[in-house]
């Protein structure tokens, strides 16, 4: 899937010297400017992937590139996170031009997307395999969080929370995160198994 | 201070705004806009985040309402990406619950369809026409009680949070009122204490006084006693403020008696009619009441005289005495 982060990636990559310039411009302290590094990509990412982009963390990498070489190139940046954030949203609109990024909506894909008859089963199995993976404290977490729905839902959650010992807030963002987790691997062994000859693709491991 | 309605409205105009940024009803400019404030509160970010996965988890469970279901599924599906989350969740969440019904559990929603046998299908058969509308209508309730029980479970949550703020702020208030309490009852008790000491120091000025409003006795030598000079033989107290002289009559004739005080030096100071008691059997004694005003400290004479029958007066006795 060729987007214009891919081509630029290649293109050109930032320094050692580039990118600690990058961290010492988001804190003095490498410490603090690791995670505050996270951070950012973290809700980058986020951002572009809540407008809908295909890649959100590719489009990331390359903004942090295209703001690196800016940094190298002795501009000054007094606010890098904001700047960023405008670079990430102009990457995103251009990222768009390619035909392959279009936006598809549903209905329309319904006409061209023959049904998959195995796919619910090979995500299933993709899924269990990376629950096992998971801690064995993050996988109790995580269907525990989700067991209850309906109107049990939030007074379950509450309780977990209690049980727990910690904020409501903060078994949210632990169940965000290990969702998240989860999600990515699933989308990692789905990718794998789709990259195998047809032969090869059962069984998934 | 903001009132837990207008906290209550903020909450719901924060999530419907958050809804609309993730549908993409929110213009170019409002979007930045919303991202930087997200790039700020890292706290609001999670939210966002939160309710995203709610709407996927919703949708999912079919508990979307219809004009709801309807955007999300022209905007967020229509990123393969979020296709595939979808997918996902509906994988883990049709897990969870086949796991939980294993387990005896009862679930409270029908079994989940997956999307995409669901989304194609707008049947042009008139024959379901009233049972779609009424699984519409189903939807929509489904939908509504759903978006009502998140806002009321986010009240109650919101009051407990507020009444357990209360509660602590009630147990400060009796941990200050206890403390204080305590502060009077010492309080009281010190006043009792001095209450105490000056009842005790009234009872001894009473007593004092009482003392002191006694009325002493002297009884004074006659001179003629004293065998040379010296002293007098009496002292008299008179801080005490009275007292009594006492001259014992040994020619109790008189008709009256008659006291002149005067100094050592000849200078007259009182001269008082007086008469006469008994004491005793048959002891008498001509009397004379002096205050403290009458007599400075210093050396007198008392010169005591009888009335005869026939009125002349006769000098009976002289008295020597000092007053201290």
């Amino acid at each position: 899937m060729p987007g214009i982060a891919r081509q630029s990636h290649i293109d050109w990559e930032p320094t050692e010297e580039g990118f600690a310039k990058f961290l010492a411009c988001l804190d003095p302290d490498p410490a603090r400017a690791g995670e505050k590094y996270e951070s950012l990509r973290e809700a980058l990412v986020k951002f572009l992937d809540w407008r809908g982009a295909l890649f959100p963390e590719e489009l990331v990498d390359e903004t942090f590139n295209r703001v690196t070489r800016k940094l190298e190139e002795g501009e000054t940046i007094r606010d890098l996170p904001t700047y960023c954030h405008g670079v990430a949203r102009m990457v995103f609109l251009q990222s768009l031009e390619h035909p392959a990024n279009k936006r598809v909506e549903l209905e329309g894909l319904s006409l061209i997307a023959p049904p998959e008859p195995d796919g619910a089963d090979v995500r299933r199995e993709c899924l269990n395999n990376c629950l096992r993976k998971l801690p064995a404290e993050n996988r109790e977490l995580i269907i525990e969080y989700y067991r209850k729905e309906g109107r049990q839902k939030n007074y379950h959650r509450v309780a977990m929370a209690e049980r727990l010992g910690i904020p409501l807030n903060a078994l949210r963002s632990r169940a965000q995160r290990i969702r998240d987790k989860l999600e990515r691997c699933v989308r990692r062994r789905l990718k794998e198994h789709n990259l195998r000859p047809e032969w090869k693709r059962r069984p998934l491991e | 201070m903001i009132s837990r309605k207008t906290r209550v409205m903020k909450i719901t105009q924060n999530e419907n705004l958050i809804r609309r940024y993730l549908l993409g009803e929110l213009a170019e400019a409002d979007q930045a806009a919303f991202e930087q404030e997200l790039l700020i509160d890292r706290s609001k970010f999670e939210q966002v985040w939160a309710v995203e996965n709610e709407l996927v988890d919703s949708y999912v469970r079919g508990e979307m309402s219809r004009a709801d279901r309807k955007r999300f599924e022209s905007h967020y599906l229509a990123s393969p990406l979020h296709r595939e989350r979808v997918a996902i969740a509906e994988s883990f969440l049709t897990d969870i619950a086949q796991a939980v019904g294993e387990r005896g559990e009862l679930r409270e929603n029908e079994p989940v369809v997956h999307w995409r046998r669901r989304f194609p299908l707008r049947s042009p058969r008139p024959v379901f026409g009233v049972v779609l509308v009424m699984a519409l209508l189903l939807t929509f309730s489904l939908g509504w009680s759903y978006i009502e029980r998140t806002r009321l479970t986010g009240q109650i949550a919101k009051v407990q949070k507020e009444a357990q703020t209360e509660h602590a702020i009630l147990r400060q208030r009796e941990r200050e009122l206890a403390s204080r309490n305590q502060e009077i009852e010492k309080e009281i008790a010190d006043v009792s204490q001095r209450n105490e000491q000056l009842k005790a120091e009234l009872e001894q000025l009473r007593r004092r006084e009482a003392t002191l409003s006694k009325v002493l006795s002297y009884l004074l030598a006659p001179a003629s006693v004293r065998s040379q000079k010296g002293p007098p033989q009496s002292t008299i107290h008179l801080s005490a403020g009275k007292a009594r002289l006492l001259m014992e009559l040994y020619n109790s004739d008189y008709t009256s008696y008659q006291v002149i005080i005067q100094t050592v030096e000849g200078r007259e100071i009182l001269r008082r009619r007086t008469g006469k008691v008994r004491f005793g059997k048959d002891r008498w004694f001509a009397t004379l009441p002096v205050n403290a005003g009458d007599l400075t400290k210093g050396d007198y004479i008392l010169i005591l005289f009888g009335q005869t029958a026939d009125g002349s007066s006769e000098e009976i006795d002289r008295y020597f005495f000092r007053v201290s």
